[in-house]
């Protein structure tokens, strides 16, 4: 019985081992063939010695988690090298925010070879991992300084106007009110210019329910968005710092007037107006109704209606998302989102700085550039059709060759200048193009420009996170009605418990120092 | 012997009872599947999670598995880690498994701990990393199997499969003058097949569902297992989920259509392999083995 | 001569110091058995772990293993940070409630789910429903979320509608405190107790049918058989399990609540885990988070301690 056992168990090892050596075969030969085209092509480039720029491309730019067909990369390579004899070699990072930072994290800690790289600065320049960069730019990067505005450049610079990389993110109007103005026609209601009439304008839509069966959601919002949509109707400086009477720069939550704030929302969730499950949604709920023809007004990032507007439009022609610039009695409704320390950081144990700047300099020279880093190869993959407008059309819309790993001239500079022909996407290039550096449109916040040293924030506030965790948790509790606002005094001294006056003391002290 | 009245009615109810389940197991699953199969167009119209799509379309699948070739090597790569990483596995899994079955073996309960503790402690992502990267596997595929080769978990469950054999099934083989490696094959693993066959399941399916050690060791995109190219392409709209605005707005999350898809690609292949492998969770190894 | 006690003590210990190297030297083979395993393990898991020292810098980020070794030393100043923190016994207790929901529910389920399969008298309907049961763990935590959202909804999500038959309001189940953990565990059972009886099946096949045969032969029903042969069979995989998932019982499911809380039920499903990883997010934190994992680490080593000594004690085997 046991031996009769123990040649079942040797016969189904000898599967396993020739099934082993089958792949193991299929593997090296896969294997095998792949790395020597990789190689070819690298030993086939020039024979004079070009400096490689490694670069981790973690802007943002390769978010649709495909990577590029070799060929076609090193086609859009020859254009960058053939112009400024400058290498980019791109190393793709994960396509989620956390995998990217954590993958970084890796690459730095094990002395991988790496030039530059995006990130905040404030994490990295106090432990000397990055270099400032003024040398650089007026040395190499003279067409950076001329396509990014000093303005723009704030966010990246310290208190000893040190820069410490090109910017990424620019202060932007990132949260405008869209509603659906095509159902306002039917209702006979012209677009709400005040809070008052927005209120008015969303009771009367979610009266008529104009989605039918009563599917229609009156507003979609989230905690962030409201606050960036709303509060500078009802304080001085909108959802920002300011200054108090006595002296001190102070969070949105202590002005005057953000009590109020929280109240009128309150209102519209008790009635309906701001839907019931908002806080609960995650984008692709938001986006999912917005395209179901359910939505008559978003609360939200831009992006959720510009970019599916398109969409949305081909099952439902007629439908038409407008944006409604709003005031209060404190004025504009909407705050201007800051730029944030994000940008491009050139590592300090980069060897090819200069090189990397070069780079750089070339995608910001020239719109055009900025295009061929998004598109690929100018007339082979993409033309254009409004040249003055810098408005151009890929050849092959659907192909998936080229992911955009050499897209690396992305910031709002560069993306406001230039636009796809994309009928799909209309509205967002227009919102690109028109509206989203118009910061006119909403109020500035009070320390706008000033860079708070966060080292120094979160040593003398170690639990800052406690603070951001009890804003978000108590104030959704106070719009839903969860909790009575009478209760928002006792908020703001519980606030104090998680360190919020310790953070305010920091703040402060360092606004003080930094506009002596 | 026949069976009771209320033996008969508790059959009845189980039967009912696992159909429910089964139901309840099946529906979302099927829900899944046909809304791997909704065109762009008629999930924004009728929303993500769809039963019964009006219209076939398959494009969901064509992003996922025409991404230019590379998702041929993906599945390769895969099928390599899978099939050559499971056997190593339990190769090693069972050596370890079955000396620390042994209850007499001296020091046996100290060498246990040392190696349980590291199931509860671990010193971080980076120093693993770093020790990858030292060893020369950085960028490998067999940094997909060797890091993780042996399971606490796994080999303390195959470890207690092992002490419930009886040892009088051992004595006359080491009267005979056997080794223990010999027991081992000839006598123990066939005794195991039901706990092998669990615990290489356990081990093959976390290799073929595995993004992880991929995310963390290969950079070189012709190397990643399927798992991480479908992930990639996925994740977006998940990280969009949770808040982080601050990304670029120029490429549109993809649906719910293609997270199904994925889920129906990578599930597929494991349903079709099991009713092969299901014969080796039969029981009746045991018998008369005491006796004879 | 009278022997004194000590002397005695003194001789039964040297005749058992050299009882275990005479049987050590039997055991020959099976060390060398186990040497492989136990190398690996030495390499991949015990050199890594000077990593742990992290906990007592100030680290974040750095650059390979020089910043490890020299970077500057801040003793407990992470841990203090950690339990200092406002909500610190918020955190803890919602991880420490959301495991213990779980333990109880979610950890006998496939045990129970397996003993009714197993009952199951038709080979090809229990196939199948054993091949069925194993397919919600197929499907990925960020589509469970969705499916999830989608029938909870107050706006026509298929739970609600069932509730409004019974002529009750809506309920909104993913955004209000009292019901939100519920949801995390009875959806978590949906995903794992498929799975989870693969383990107990397998286990049942090594139970001797001739206990069953005399069992029968006694005039025991099939009740009786499952508790008194059946159960007994099973003990000692599922004490090993029961022990092994106190080491988890500080991770509580980071993945699956990630994907389906929201500030508005902060209060009841904030733990541990999610906490930190939103703390990452304001800033590397990369000392902080490997402080809190060696607290999560030591408490899981005394919980594992503890019920290990209690499940010999009920006559079980335990991990040592």
């Amino acid at each position: 019985m046991i031996l009769h056992e123990s040649k079942r168990g040797l016969s189904v090892y000898k599967k396993v081992i020739s099934l082993t050596l089958v792949c193991t075969m299929l593997l090296i030969a896969g294997c095998s063939s792949k790395d020597t085209s990789t190689n070819t092509n690298n030993d086939s480039s020039k024979s004079k010695v070009i400096p490689k720029v490694y670069v981790y491309n973690n802007s943002g730019a390769m978010q649709s988690g495909i990577t590029s067909n070799p060929a076609k990369l090193e086609s859009i390579k020859k254009v960058i090298v053939d112009e400024i004899g400058v290498e980019p070699v791109i190393i793709v990072p994960p396509t989620d925010v956390d995998g990217a930072k954590q993958k970084l994290n890796l690459l730095l800690s094990s002395g991988e070879e790496l030039d530059i790289y995006w990130g905040d600065w404030q994490d990295y320049a106090p432990k000397k991992m990055i270099t400032s960069i003024n040398d650089l730019l007026s040395k190499s990067g003279k067409d950076v300084t001329k396509n990014i505005s000093a303005d723009f450049f704030q966010g990246m610079t310290d208190k000893d106007k040190k820069v410490w990389g090109i910017p990424r993110y620019t202060p932007t109007v990132a949260y405008p009110v869209w509603i659906r103005e095509d159902w306002l026609k039917k209702l006979n209601i012209t677009m709400p210019k005040t809070i008052d009439e927005l209120d008015k304008a969303l009771k009367t839509i979610k009266a008529s329910d104009p989605a039918g069966s009563g599917s229609t959601i009156t507003m979609l919002a989230d905690l962030k968005s409201l606050r960036y949509c709303f509060a500078g109707a009802f304080t001085e400086y909108g959802y920002s710092n300011f200054k108090d009477t006595d002296g001190k720069i102070k969070p949105a939550q202590s002005a005057p007037g953000y009590k109020d704030f929280l109240t009128k929302m309150h209102d519209w969730y008790a009635q309906g107006l701001i839907t019931k499950e908002a806080f609960t949604y995650k984008t692709t709920q938001n986006v999912e109704y917005i395209k179901q023809n359910k939505v008559a007004a978003t609360a939200l990032w831009y992006s959720r209606v510009s970019l599916n507007h398109g969409t949305l439009n081909q099952n439902f022609p007629e439908a038409n998302y407008q944006i409604a610039s709003l005031t209060g009695t404190k004025g504009k409704a909407e705050s201007v989102y800051p730029a944030s320390n994000v940008g491009l950081l050139f590592s300090a144990n980069s060897k090819n700085q200069e090189a990397a700047m070069k780079l750089m300099n070339w995608y910001n020279s020239d719109v055009e550039h900025y295009i061929v880093g998004w598109a690929g190869v100018k007339d082979t993959d993409w033309k254009y059709k409004d040249e003055k407008n810098h408005i151009f059309e890929l050849t092959n819309p659907t192909s998936k060759d080229y992911a955009g790993e050499l897209n690396l001239g992305l910031g709002l500079f560069n993306e406001a200048k230039a636009a796809t022909y994309d009928p799909i996407n209309i509205k967002h290039s227009n919102y690109l193009k028109d509206d989203i550096l118009k910061l006119e449109r909403g109020k500035k916040p009070f320390d706008f420009g000033i860079s708070y040293d966060m080292t120094a924030v979160n040593t003398a506030v170690p639990n800052y996170a406690d603070i951001t965790k009890m804003q978000d948790e108590q104030e959704i509790k106070f719009i839903t009605g969860t909790r009575p606002l009478s209760e928002f005094d006792a908020y703001l001294s519980d606030l104090n418990k998680a360190g919020y006056d310790k953070y305010i003391a920091e703040i402060s002290k360092q606004y003080t120092s930094l506009t002596k | 012997m026949k069976k009771t009245k209320s033996e008969s009615v508790f059959q009845v109810f189980d039967v009912i009872l696992m159909f429910l389940l089964s139901l309840i197991f099946l529906v979302p699953f099927l829900t899944v599947l046909s809304s791997s199969f909704v065109g762009e167009a008629e999930i924004s119209r009728r929303g993500s999670f769809i039963l019964i799509p009006e219209v076939f379309d398959l494009s969901g699948y064509k992003v996922l598995l025409g991404s230019n070739s590379i998702i041929y090597h993906a599945y390769m790569i895969t099928l390599f880690v899978t099939v050559v990483g499971t056997f190593l596995n339990l190769l090693f899994t069972s050596t370890l498994a079955y000396g620390l079955s042994k209850r007499d073996m001296p020091f046996r309960n100290a060498i246990t701990i040392i190696v349980f503790i590291t199931m509860l402690v671990s010193g971080g992502l980076i120093p693993s990393f770093l020790l990858v990267k030292y060893i020369g596997l950085y960028n490998n595929v067999w940094a997909l199997i060797v890091p993780g080769l042996i399971s606490v978990w796994n080999m303390i469950l195959l470890r207690n499969f092992f002490m419930q054999i009886p040892e009088s099934l051992e004595e006359s083989a080491i009267l005979d003058g056997a080794t223990p490696i010999q027991i081992l094959i000839k006598i123990i693993i066939p005794l195991s097949v039901p706990a092998i066959a669990t615990i290489g399941l356990f081990y093959a399916v976390a290799h073929w569902n595995d993004w992880y050690d991929a995310f963390i060791y290969i950079t070189d995109s012709q190397k990643l297992p399927v798992q991480n190219i479908m992930r990639n392409i996925v994740i977006g709209a998940s990280i969009a989920d949770l808040g982080n605005e601050g990304m670029s707005d120029s490429v549109k999350p993809p649906t719910e259509t293609i997270k199904s898809a994925v889920i129906i690609i990578s599930t597929l292949p494991i349903l079709c392999v099991y009713p092969f492998i299901q014969k080796y969770f039969v029981k009746g190894i045991m018998v008369g083995s005491v006796k004879g | 001569m009278e022997v004194s006690p000590v002397d005695v003590k003194v001789a039964r210990n040297l005749n058992t110091n050299k009882n275990i190297w005479n049987t050590a030297k039997k055991f020959k083979l099976y060390y060398l058995l186990i040497l492989p395993g136990f190398i690996y393990f030495l390499i991949f898991k015990y050199i890594p772990l000077f990593g742990v020292i992290v906990a007592f810098k100030d680290i974040s980020p750095f650059q390979g293993i020089k910043d490890i070794l020299t970077g500057p030393w801040v003793g407990l100043k992470h841990f203090r940070t950690f339990f200092e923190s406002y909500y610190f016994w918020q955190i803890l207790g919602n991880t420490l409630l959301i495991s213990l929901y779980k333990f109880i529910f979610s950890f006998p389920a496939p045990i129970i789910l397996a003993l009714l399969m197993n009952e199951i008298s038709n080979v090809k309907y229990k196939k199948v429903v054993q091949t069925v049961s194993y397919l919600p763990h197929f499907i990925s935590l960020v589509v469970v979320a969705g499916l999830l959202t989608n029938i909870l909804s107050t706006r026509g999500g298929l739970l609600n509608v069932i509730i409004g038959l019974f002529g009750a309001e809506p309920i909104f189940f993913l955004g209000e405190s009292q019901y939100f953990r519920g949801v995390l565990v009875v959806s978590d059972i949906w995903k794992t107790v498929g799975w989870g009886t693969i383990i107990y099946l397998a286990a049942i096949t090594g139970i001797d049918p001739g206990l069953y045969e005399s069992a029968k032969i006694d005039g025991a029903g099939r009740f009786k058989q499952t508790l008194h042969i059946t159960l007994p069979g099973i003990a000692s995989i599922i004490s090993i399990m029961a022990i092994m998932r106190m080491g988890t019982i500080l991770d509580a499911g980071f993945q699956q609540v990630l994907t389906l809380y929201s500030p508005a039920v902060y209060d009841v499903a904030d733990i541990i885990d999610t906490y930190v990883y939103r703390s990452g997010i304001e800033k590397m934190q990369y000392s902080f988070s490997t402080a809190v994992g060696l607290f999560k680490s030591v408490i899981a080593l005394i919980l594992v301690l503890l019920s290990n000594i209690l499940a010999k004690k009920m006559g079980q085997e335990g991990i040592w």
